[in-house]
């Protein structure tokens, strides 16, 4: 987790990204919000770059590699397990088993994408205003 | 079997009646079928008479009991005097003439028998506990055992041989009178389960119909014949008795063998049949579970687009775009359509579940699934200031999950309902409901429940609206959101645990919710697959 990192967005459905990103520009923090349509192509991102991401937002849905097969693969990588905290689920739907799933899988959160625009701004507020607050290893020198 | 009772009292209290007053008046032929056989003692045709009249009587002993109770002491009296009878201690009766009637009568041991147990019977059968009412299924059958005795005698013509030797033999019209009565007696106080038996259109019915003739039958008739055949010197007793204890196992033999073929075709026929239903049931059961997984897909699909609907709603009208306050409001209709669609999608797919979810009944203490629920709706409560008021609940057979259900609708709607105008009280007790109540409620009032009561204090409906209210997407407020769901899900939810849920309400006043749970469940139908 690198405060100033980008914000990582993996979200196949188009509309959501336009949702996702009118909010954060709304929100208006520094860090730069990059999409990708799908586990594989977010995967490539980050394994080929130094990257350290601020964040991931992850829907579970997604053609390809979903969001669980994408937590795993990160998970049984030591170096991208670090480098990859906090990963937070967002999804339309959600059931127990899904739920269990993914804490199983170590994630920093869950999350039912809103159904409004204010509901959706405050929940991400609270969870970047949360993890500025948590001390990242790269404030140690 | 109700007209075989009356008529057959009726045609013995003829007969007994005939034969008294022939004794009266001193026609002494009509006291006897023919001349060679024994006449019918006067004390046997008031006792027959009498014990006729009880059995006619029976049914209205409400209003009879005393004199039913009479004639019981007196027939059982009967008997007894009868043995003392014997004794010698001669009863004095007299005819028309002043002459004892009984002076040449000797009175007969078997029917002396029967009429103490008759006596019994009909004591019993009145006062004391009702179980001892089954007492007719020993005494009967041995009433049944003496006349067979006496039929049989008659039948070979060497009727005193089937009594004790010093003794006169019970005259036969006397027999038939026993016979009849006591066959009354069985199907009156046996309260159908004897005709049941044999009247059923159920396997062991046809069994017993096609047995009992035979039963009946062959040993007299082989009786009969083994009797002539001995007398006319065909053969000797103990031959005699060798071809009718071999004539009587072929026989049976015989009837077992067409009667089992019978039996196995059936029961074949009906495996088929069960065969069939039980594959069509998993089919329907296979068809529900895909059913429900299409409304769950469903419902979950739909509701993505309604999302998306509400979300760009929203971003419209708080965007900074130039919007009449009038298109505001229709973008703010269309969020609001969009939201209520949405929930409907939720509440039809919970239905759905709850229809067709896999049972899995356990102990469940209400009060826990009740506090549970309360502190839910902690937030709810504290804004509305409502005062909940809990008494012990029971312990049911159920699905938590489903219970929760219920009472968390029943207590969303007081909330929803509730009469702004006053503080709202909500008080959740339990009970066992009075038997008009569960028949009311359409269950089988002779099946023990508890039932918790729900009350509100709230703004209510009208009664008539009752039945309505626990329809799918029946809403009787429009002015309140909701979408109809809530109570036809703690509908199916009391259907699932055997038991039902009804509505006492008064507008202005308040409602309460009755929520019968049966103390024994039924079987559950056979378990489909379980998942999960």
């Amino acid at each position: 987790m690198q405060k100033s990192g980008p914000i990582l967005v993996i979200e196949d459905d188009s509309d959501d990204q336009e949702i996702f990103s009118q909010i954060f520009s709304k929100l208006n923090y520094p860090n730069e919000v990059m999409f990708f349509s799908d586990g594989y192509k977010a995967l490539a991102y980050i394994t080929n770059s130094n990257v350290q991401p601020f964040m991931i937002l992850s829907d579970i849905n997604m053609p390809k590699l979903n969001g669980f097969e994408l937590r795993r693969k990160i998970h049984n990588n030591e170096e991208l397990r670090i480098r990859c905290i906090p990963y937070l689920f967002f999804t339309s739907g959600a059931d127990r088993k899904a739920v269990t799933d993914a804490y199983s899988m170590s994630a920093q959160g869950f999350f039912i994408k809103p159904s409004s625009m204010s509901e959706l701004e405050n929940t991400l507020r609270k969870i970047i205003e949360y993890w500025l607050e948590c001390y990242a290893p790269n404030q140690y020198h | 079997m109700k007209n075989f009772i009356i008529y057959s009292c009726l045609v013995v209290l003829a007969i007994s009646l005939v034969v008294l007053i022939a004794w009266f008046l001193g026609f002494q032929p009509i006291t006897r079928i023919s001349p060679d056989l024994p006449a019918m003692n006067p004390l046997t045709a008031i006792g027959l008479a009498l014990s006729a009249v009880w059995i006619l009587l029976f049914n209205r002993r409400d209003r009879y009991g005393g004199l039913l109770m009479a004639i019981g002491i007196i027939v059982l009296l009967f008997g007894i005097l009868r043995a003392f009878h014997l004794a010698d201690v001669r009863v004095p009766i007299v005819n028309i003439a002043g002459e004892s009637i009984l002076k040449d009568m000797a009175a007969s041991p078997p029917g002396m028998l029967n009429f103490s147990l008759f006596g019994i019977t009909m004591i019993l059968s009145l006062r004391l506990y009702p179980r001892y009412r089954n007492i007719v299924a020993f005494t009967a059958p041995l009433v049944l055992f003496i006349c067979l005795l006496s039929l049989f005698g008659y039948l070979i013509g060497e009727n005193k041989a089937f009594v004790l030797k010093p003794y006169v033999p019970m005259a036969l019209h006397a027999t038939l009178c026993f016979i009849a009565l006591a066959i009354s007696l069985l199907f009156l106080l046996s309260e159908n389960s004897f005709i049941e038996a044999v009247s059923s259109r159920r396997i062991g019915g046809y069994s017993a119909r096609v047995l009992l003739p035979y039963v009946i039958f062959v040993p007299f008739v082989l009786g009969v014949l083994n009797n002539y055949g001995e007398r006319a010197g065909l053969y000797d007793a103990h031959f005699g008795i060798g071809i009718s204890v071999a004539s009587m196992i072929l026989i049976f033999l015989f009837i077992i063998w067409r009667l089992s073929r019978v039996l196995n075709r059936v029961d074949a026929e009906r495996d088929a049949v069960y065969m069939e239903v039980k594959s069509a049931h998993e089919r329907l059961a296979q068809s529900h579970s895909q059913l429900e997984q299409f409304i769950f897909i469903a419902s979950h699909d739909l509701k993505e687009p309604l999302r998306k609907i509400m979300t760009f709603g929203d971003m419209l009208n708080s965007g900074s775009g130039h919007m009449s306050q009038r298109e505001r409001d229709y973008i703010g209709k269309i969020i609001n359509a969009a939201g209520r669609t949405s929930l409907m999608l939720t509440d039809i797919a919970d239905y759905a579940h709850l229809m067709h979810q896999r049972m899995r009944f356990e102990k469940v203490d209400l009060n826990d699934v009740l506090r549970e629920v309360i502190a839910d709706f902690e937030v709810s409560i504290a804004e509305t200031s409502a005062v909940i008021t809990v008494h012990e609940l029971p312990h049911v057979n159920g699905i938590r999950f489903q219970l929760t259900q219920l009472f968390s609708s029943l207590l969303g709607n007081a909330i929803k309902f509730r009469d702004p105008h006053r503080r709202l009280e909500i008080v959740v007790r339990s009970a066992e409901p009075r038997k008009d109540e569960v028949k009311k409620s359409g269950l089988d009032p002779d099946m023990e429940y508890d039932c918790v009561y729900f009350s509100d204090n709230g703004i209510g409906f009208d009664q008539r609206y009752a039945e309505k209210a626990f329809r799918m997407f029946e809403r009787l407020h429009d002015d309140f959101q909701g979408y109809g769901m809530g109570l036809a899900i703690c509908r199916r939810v009391a259907e699932n645990h055997q038991g039902k849920i009804t509505v006492r309400s008064v507008v202005g006043k308040g409602t309460t919710f009755s929520v019968f749970f049966p103390r024994k469940m039924m079987a559950v139908q056979p378990e489909a697959a379980d998942e999960e």
